[in-house]
This record gives C-alpha cells, structure tokens and sequence, in this order.
C-alpha cells in the first residue's frame, strides 16, 4: 500500500515522455491488522516490509515493461537457487471493468506473451483480473515441492485516473500515465520465511549469518586464530571465532555444526607454523587439512559470487 | 421414464444403456479394473453414489482414488468410519460434522461428562476404524422428509440444529455438506451382513460403496472448536485424520509433514537465533535478532543493487499519512478492515498507518 506515496512522487513535477517509463522502488514497511487466529511467524505478521515497486509508463511501453519485469523476477529469484516456477494469469472480470478494450486486449496479450516467452507452465484465471487491470502472479516449489506465491505483476489502467497522473507527449498533448504494481518477494518478512524452510535453516554462504567459524584447537593458537579471522573479515565476510577456553574442540564443532555455519576452520599447531588452515566444509564429514590460507579466502570469495 | 438412456463418457464416446443402470454397472461394462477402483461416479458434474440408478441421458465419468475428487469422497466415508468408531467407544457421544479438508477430513465430538480425547484414545479409535473397514460395511442412503429426518437424530442435539437451520437457509460452508439445501433429510447407515445398523449419520452425500475401499488413513490429532465459531457456544472436540488412496501416497504425506515441521522457520528461528516473536510487542511483530539481520541485510541489499541496475530509482516514505488519501487511492473502499484504526490527534487531520 505504498502506491499513494510513490504517485505523490510522480507528480512532484509535471513529466515528460521522456523520462517514461518511470520506474519507483522502497521497501516498504506497512502495517495490516490480522486476527491472531491466522498469525504464522514471519509469514503471516501484522508488520511487514513489502519491495514495492510502481513502473509509470505509456500505453506503448505497456509490453516490454511487462517483459522486462518477467525476466527481472525470473532473474532474482533464481539467484535463491529456486529453479520450478509456475504462472498464474488473471484476465479481465466479466461485470465491472475499468480501461477500454483496446488497452485490456494489449495488456492481456502482452502478458501471455511474455509468459510463453519465458517457458514457465502456466494457469489462467478466467475472468480473475482486478477491475482495474490483469495480472500475473509467480509462484515457486520449494525443496520438498510445496508451492508458494511470490511475485505480483499487477496493470493498472484506473490509478492514473484516481490521482490525476499525466505526462507530456511527443505531440505536447497531456496524456493519461498508466501504471505497473509489482511486489516481487512479496514481503521480505515472508521470503525470509520461505528462504528459511526451503534451505532448512542451511544458508548458501552468500546469505549464512555466519559464513565461517574459526576453531583455535588450544589457547597458544589464539594469535593465529585471530590473525585468520582478521583477514576473513577484511573481506567483507561474516567470521565467529570459538574461543579454546570456551569449550572442548570437539563441542565447539558440534555447536558449529548446529548452527550449519557453511565453514568451520580448526587451526592448530602446524596451521599456525605454516600459514594453514583445516577446513570442515557443510555437509562434508571429512575435514581437508593443511589448506593454504590464501586458497581459502579465494575459495570463499568464489563461492560468494557465485549466487550472481 | 425412457427406456435407453444415452451416458455420455469423458472421452466423449456415447453408449447406451437401460434406464435404471447404476454407476457401478456403467464401471464395470467400461471394465473390471475401473469397476473395482470406482468409488462413485460423477453425473453431469454432480458426484453420485455407485449404486444409484440413473433414469436420463447425462456425461458419466467414474471417480477413482487416484483424483481430487476421489480423495475427497475417500475423506469423508473415513470420517464416518472414524464417528462410528468414537460410538462404539465412547457411549452417549454427540457429534456435529464431519467434513473432509485439504489433505484429510475431521469430526467434531462432545464426550459426556466433559472428558477429553487423550492419545490412547486416538490409538484405540484408530484401531476400531480398522476392524470397521475389514468388515466392509456398505453405506447405505436413505431420502427422508425434514420431520421424519429429526425423529431420526431426535438425541443428537447437534444435528437436529443443522436440519432446523437448513430449512431457515442458515448453514455454514461445511454444514451444507450435511445436508445441501435441507428439502429432504439424507441418512446414510453403514449396517453389518445381517443387516443390523452399526451408525447412521446425516449426510448429504455420496460415499464409497463399502468401509472395505478404506484403509490408507491415520488420526493425527485432537483440537477444541466451538460449536459454529462461536465462543458462546460449546467447545466441541475436533480429532483430524489424514486420508489417501493406498499406503504409498500416505506415507509420502506423512513424510512430507514430518519434512514441513523439521524445516519449520519458526523452530529454526529460535534454533539459529534469528528472530523472536516477544509477548511484549503483541501478536504478529517481530524482532529481528542479529544473525536473523545480517541475513536481512544481505537480502535487502542484493535487491536494492539489482533494482538499481535495472533502473529503478529507490525512494523512502512515511509509515503514515492522513486517511484521506486512502481514499482517493481506493485503499480504504477495499482494505479497510485490514488497515489499523485512523488515529484522531487534537487539532490534525485523521491520520492512518499505511
């Protein structure tokens, strides 16, 4: 419900078709009053921030807006390693419409278009639509196959009119601006849950609240401990040491492993000498011992990356 | 009454039959294999029992297991299944309704003298259903005028309400299922070879032929719920139960819940120290402890990177503003029940949270 405060900034001054298509982004905290019976952790709050997006654009520019923003979603979430999406398109109302019918058809098609383009299987809702607009919303299955609705693309050929929103065209004439909603993670509250369930509280590194733990064996390789966790975080990256004298080596590692910490580094007294580190990687039982330093902070820095 | 009837299949092939054939004959001239695994069947849309003679010419498709629609009637015989059970255990229950759900179906009960469902119950019920379904009991229905249908359930006080409220054309979603639109009073009874009745339900059906096509069930836990929603009524006990077509598709339910609940965000929250949901704030608003925030923050700022590279300009706004422009935007007229109340300050416009 962030629409009346980006059209406020549309209006602040009178726009040309040249700055069309205007593209608005916030994420925006709002606040719905749910009954406690339908609560659901972060999934169903009654605070939440939306990534809100409003695209103000020219009747023209309607299809490849609406191509632009399928590939962008498709985009975006695939960087969360989900890979089976589904469409669901919903088509004008049979009673109440608002827009002419040439500007249903042109959104209705670009829509079906764009999601042939993209291969995604996809269901249509006949009659479904707002009366202001059609739509599409995207879902994704997550790692136990479960599907959830994530992105809302949604035209809008009635909010232009409400506010009063134009731009001036090419021919000097006023021309009514129509508008694009589009949440894409919906609420960040909810992706995060989602994110949470599909990973099974195990983040790929680029996300992990911790990437690496640094595991001293005992108090005399603190120094050096230190010194690696140093040049972790000179990298930008998330580092815990577990100090020696909090716990035996062994219960450090279990609790590392509880907490699915991507990398646990156990340091000791040759790594120390040599400038080396014994790597326990998620999911790996066997720790690969003696690494160069160096070739782990590379190795992290790639794995990093890679979800781009 | 004609004396052939035209049964048109799904595949649109016509085929003529006597008036009267039932939906299991029409299974099984199609095939033994389908008439072994007809549950009821579908005419012109509306699903049937199997032994219903059908006197006009329809679109005929069989219900099998293996199908939403099939599941779903496999549900709610396993729910009477699951009542009659409860009867045979519990002397001097009453039950309310018994609707299949998503992925299972319910029963809501009220035990004399207060007493509650335990664990052991649920294993003990479980254990009667079983035989229940070894017996292979038929469903039988009976058409009844109202009035005789209320001497029928005269000491089922809850039942005998949902009949009355038929009539008045005051039924919930799920109370229809007991009686559709309450013209006539339809009983099923599930009765034993000799004939003898072992329960009876009001129900408006259909169901499967007989106990013996269940089997692939589990209870998986008991609830209050008031009578109709409303605290002012009793509080009934609900047990759940979950139902499938055959064994593999029940484990692989059970499965998948067991998966749900080790993922469940709100367990791994607290496990990982993510997030917390304090008494102090109130329902629904969270806290988003640091390891929760460093996530949060990487999310939140891979989004705002990749909207800017794809040219989107970001802005900041007030969680406020006055309601009226709401109303201009056509918020309220949709959403203002969801929307906390407009706060009224001496001497400023009403104002409301986004």
């Amino acid at each position: 419900m962030n629409c009346p405060f980006h059209i406020l900034i549309f209006k602040s001054h009178m726009r040309s078709y040249r700055e069309l298509p205007l593209k608005i982004f916030e994420l925006g905290t709002v606040y719905r009053f749910e009954k406690s019976g339908v609560l659901h952790g972060l999934m169903r709050t009654r605070g939440f921030t939306q990534d809100d997006s409003h695209i103000f654009c020219t009747r023209e520019q309607i299809v490849p807006q609406l191509q632009e923003l399928v590939t962008f979603v498709l985009e975006i979430l695939r960087a969360f390693g989900f890979t089976d999406f589904e469409a669901d398109i919903s088509t004008r109302p049979v009673d109440k419409s608002v827009g002419s019918d040439e500007d249903w058809q042109l959104a209705t098609d670009a829509l079906f278009e764009t999601i042939e383009a993209s291969g995604l299987p996809y269901q249509v809702a006949e009659g479904e639509g707002a009366f202001y607009g059609p739509k599409i919303d995207i879902h994704l299955r997550d790692a136990i196959g479960r599907r959830w609705q994530l992105s809302t693309i949604q035209v809008d050929f009635q909010m232009g009119n409400r506010f009063g929103i134009e731009y001036v065209g090419a021919d000097n004439e006023r021309h009514q601006v129509i508008m694009i909603h589009r949440a894409l993670f919906g609420s960040i509250e909810r992706f995060f849950a989602i994110l949470v369930e599909h990973y099974a509280g195990a983040f790929p590194v680029w996300l992990a609240p911790v990437q690496v733990g640094v595991l001293p064996v005992a108090e005399r390789h603190h120094a050096y401990a230190h010194r690696v966790v140093d040049r972790l975080r000179s990298g930008g990256h998330r580092v815990e040491l577990l100090p020696a004298h909090s716990d035996t080596l062994g219960a450090r590692v279990r609790k590392a492993k509880l907490e699915k910490l991507p990398y646990v580094l156990v340091v000791g007294d040759s790594d120390a000498e040599e400038g080396t580190v014994g790597v326990n990687r998620r999911g790996t039982d066997d720790p690969e011992r003696g690494v160069p330093l160096d070739d782990f902070v590379e190795q992290l820095g790639a794995d990093v990356i890679e979800h781009a | 009454m004609a004396d052939q009837i035209t049964l048109t299949l799904p595949d649109g092939s016509p085929r003529e039959y006597p008036a009267g054939t039932t939906g299991a004959e029409v299974a099984a001239s199609i095939g033994r294999g389908l008439a072994k695994a007809a549950l009821a069947v579908e005419i012109d849309g509306v699903p049937v029992d199997l032994d219903q003679p059908i006197d006009h010419d329809a679109r005929i498709s069989v219900i099998t297991g293996a199908s939403a629609e099939g599941r779903d009637l496999l549900r709610h015989s396993t729910s009477h299944v699951m009542a009659q059970a409860v009867f045979d255990l519990f002397p001097g229950a009453k039950y309310a309704i018994g609707p299949s759900i998503t992925d299972g179906f319910y029963y809501d009960f009220e035990l004399p003298d207060g007493r509650r469902f335990s664990d052991t119950d649920l294993e003990r019920i479980e254990a009667r259903m079983r035989e229940i379904v070894k017996q292979n009991q038929p469903f039988l229905r009976e058409e009844y005028a109202p009035q005789a249908g209320r001497e029928v359930f005269a000491d089922q006080p809850y039942k005998l309400e949902i009949i009355e409220r038929a009539s008045a054309g005051d039924l919930s979603e799920e109370e229809t299922g007991d009686v559709g639109d309450g013209s006539t009073v339809s009983v099923y009874r599930n009765v034993d070879a000799e004939g003898n009745v072992l329960y009876v339900d009001l129900c408006r059906g259909p169901h499967v032929p007989s106990t013996g096509k269940l089997g692939a069930f589990k209870l998986m836990k008991v609830a209050g719920a008031y009578w109709r929603g409303d605290e002012k009524r009793p509080m009934l006990q609900r047990i759940y139960g979950t139902a499938w077509e055959d064994k593999a598709a029940l484990e692989a339910h059970l499965h998948q819940l067991e998966e749900a609940e080790r993922r469940d965000h709100r367990k791994l929250g607290a496990e990982l120290d993510l997030f917390s949901f304090p008494d102090e704030l109130g329902g629904g608003l969270a806290l988003w402890h640091p390891k929760g925030a460093a996530v949060r923050k990487v999310l939140e700022d891979f989004s705002r990177e990749r909207h800017e590279a794809n040219g989107y300009e970001l802005v900041f706004s007030p969680h406020i503003a006055k309601s009226v422009l709401w109303e201009t935007s056509g918020h309220l007229g949709f959403y203002a029940e969801g929307m906390y109340p407009p706060m009224e300050m001496e001497g400023l416009p009403t104002t409301r949270a986004r």
